[in-house]
């Protein structure tokens, strides 16, 4: 769906950002984007929608330069900021402003999403909070039905109800012609829901790997105390007990952390690279 | 390939956020007029109404500022995202952006401006019981004036996408830098003309001027060489508006956010 190919991009001659970036996405899957501030996450998704244009390397949607913002790539990704942006009018109005520019707008769900979320459609923009105006954006993008929906923060500004609801809504939308790639730093609202992990790191992709992969070969469990645990490849200390990885040797079902995953792949980046043969 | 459905939605788009603002600026300036004729017909005095440059000049103010807000999107990255991801392509978009702020701002204007000075005009000729004429300028002259609020749009349509920030001050600081720069080029071609002195030599204009009389540049027998100058100048300058709005959309196709 997306390719991005020996990818250089720099904001300036000081500051490059990408060097030498290759990543596919694809189908079916919803990616979680995680970086620390700084990584490089909002870049790689405007390159991905060509927002941006890479100074070498190519960037391709559906096999379409995403350079050329051709209407055939427009119609089939969705761009969901962390600020988002709503021209101020009431819900309904905005909707028969944009609606027709998506050839395959559900207004039915639209509706449901609008409802599942308590928003008005006769609300005006300007008299809503930022989480309000939020969830009728993400209510646009979920309805839009394009193949590959980009969001940027997508729980940010949410409540914790409305965190849920998010989930099951996106959860209800994907299929295996389309994707959903979420950039993030709330890893454990969006953990049920990711099912393929993308660390991004210093112009690098430490990882890109789906859950079952990870899980394959990692454990994550909590133990008490480290002692006589010689297996335990990364350990973090919490009131509970040490949050601890251990290689995945027999198999073991174990339930992914995401944040303990995350601060694993940025502390060891070799590490992960011998396991997933990166 | 161009798409009409598509650039329908753009201008749809465009109209529908700008619509209130508009009927707003539209019903002040009607109420405006109204009130013009009605001190008009009072005192009995044609001069009190306001003239055709006047309503020229505030043309030129609303076509401006259409311009400049047609095109505000751009001025921040959230909402110059949501632009440039709304599925059409630059060519529609930048159609429709153009259109609304040309033809479409000029046209809607005239036509409720035209509307209100006639309604006003023969409502107070009835109840007054005068015959103050109509007054309606010539075509030729709506054209003219046309072609010269196009020039100034022009240059604040490419200011509006060229400029990231504060658009409007650029704009004018480029026009005036740029004024400037022809200015000086045009002193030192004349010197280099007519003259043959030092450069900027103003006396030496004054005098020339005065030794031959001239009351105006027309006449001035003009050197072979400069003359075929003054042809290239007026196509340059003629050619102006549609060099910006060229410029600009290339400007906005390339644009990154």
């Amino acid at each position: 769906m997306i390719e991005l190919k020996n990818l250089n991009f720099a904001y300036s001659k000081r500051k490059t950002i990408f060097e030498n970036l290759s990543l596919t996405i694809e189908g079916g899957h919803i990616y979680g984007l995680l970086g620390k501030n700084g990584a490089g996450k909002t870049t790689l998704l405007k390159l991905m929608t060509g927002m941006r244009f890479p100074q070498s390397g190519t960037s391709t949607v559906f096999d379409i330069d995403t350079k050329k913002r051709s209407v055939k790539m427009l119609e089939e990704v969705y761009f969901l900021q962390e600020e988002i942006w709503l021209p101020d009018v009431r819900v309904d109005v905005y909707l028969k402003m944009y609606a027709n520019s998506y050839p395959r707008f559900d207004h039915e769900l639209f509706k449901r999403c609008l409802k599942e979320f308590e928003i008005n459609p006769l609300d005006k923009m300007k008299s809503m909070s930022f989480g309000q105006r939020k969830k009728v954006a993400i209510s646009f993008a979920l309805a839009t039905q394009c193949k590959i929906l980009i969001m940027d923060e997508p729980t940010n500004g949410l409540d914790i109800p409305s965190k849920g609801q998010f989930r099951k809504l996106a959860a209800e939308v994907i299929g295996d012609d389309r994707c959903i790639i979420l950039s993030t730093h709330q890893v454990r609202d969006l953990e049920s829901l990711i099912d393929t992990v993308i660390v991004l790191e210093e112009s690098r992709i430490l990882m890109n790997n789906t859950i079952d992969e990870i899980c394959k070969r990692l454990v994550f469990k909590t133990l008490p105390s480290l002692e006589n645990q010689t297996d335990v490849i990364y350990s973090e200390f919490t009131p509970r007990g040490y949050l601890a990885v251990t290689p995945n040797m027999n198999e073991i079902d174990s339930k992914i952390d995401l944040e303990i995953l995350f601060n694993m792949t940025i502390q060891n980046p070799n590490l992960i690279k011998q396991l997933f043969n990166h | 390939m161009f798409s009409f459905k598509r650039f329908s939605e753009q201008f749809k788009i465009i109209w529908m956020q700008n619509a209130q603002k508009q009927a707003i600026i539209l019903i002040i300036i009607s109420l405006l007029y109204v009130f013009f004729h009605f001190k008009m017909f009072n005192e009995g005095r044609v001069e009190l109404y306001p003239t055709f440059s006047f309503w020229m000049g505030f043309l030129t103010v609303m076509l401006i500022m259409n311009s400049l807000s047609v095109f505000s999107v751009l001025l921040h990255q959230n909402s110059s995202i949501h632009y440039y991801m709304t599925p059409a392509s630059i060519g529609e978009k930048y159609a429709a952006a153009w259109l609304y702020s040309t033809i479409f701002t000029f046209v809607l204007y005239v036509t409720v401006i035209s509307f209100v000075h006639w309604v006003s005009m023969y409502l107070g000729n009835t109840i007054t019981g005068r015959s103050l004429p109509m007054g309606f300028p010539k075509l030729a002259i709506i054209r003219e004036a046309f072609y010269n609020i196009m020039y100034v749009q022009s240059l604040f349509l490419l200011g509006a996408v060229a400029f990231r920030k504060n658009p409007f001050w650029k704009t004018v600081l480029t026009l005036i830098l740029l004024g400037i720069i022809i200015g000086l080029i045009s002193a030192a071609l004349i010197r280099w003309y007519i003259l043959g002195s030092d450069a900027f030599n103003t006396s030496d204009i004054t005098s020339y001027t005065w030794n031959l009389n001239v009351q105006s540049m027309d006449d001035l027998s003009l050197p072979r060489a400069l003359g075929n100058f003054k042809t290239l100048i007026t196509i340059v300058v003629t050619s102006i508006p549609f060099i910006c709005w060229i410029a600009a959309y290339f400007r906005l196709k390339t644009r990154e956010v």
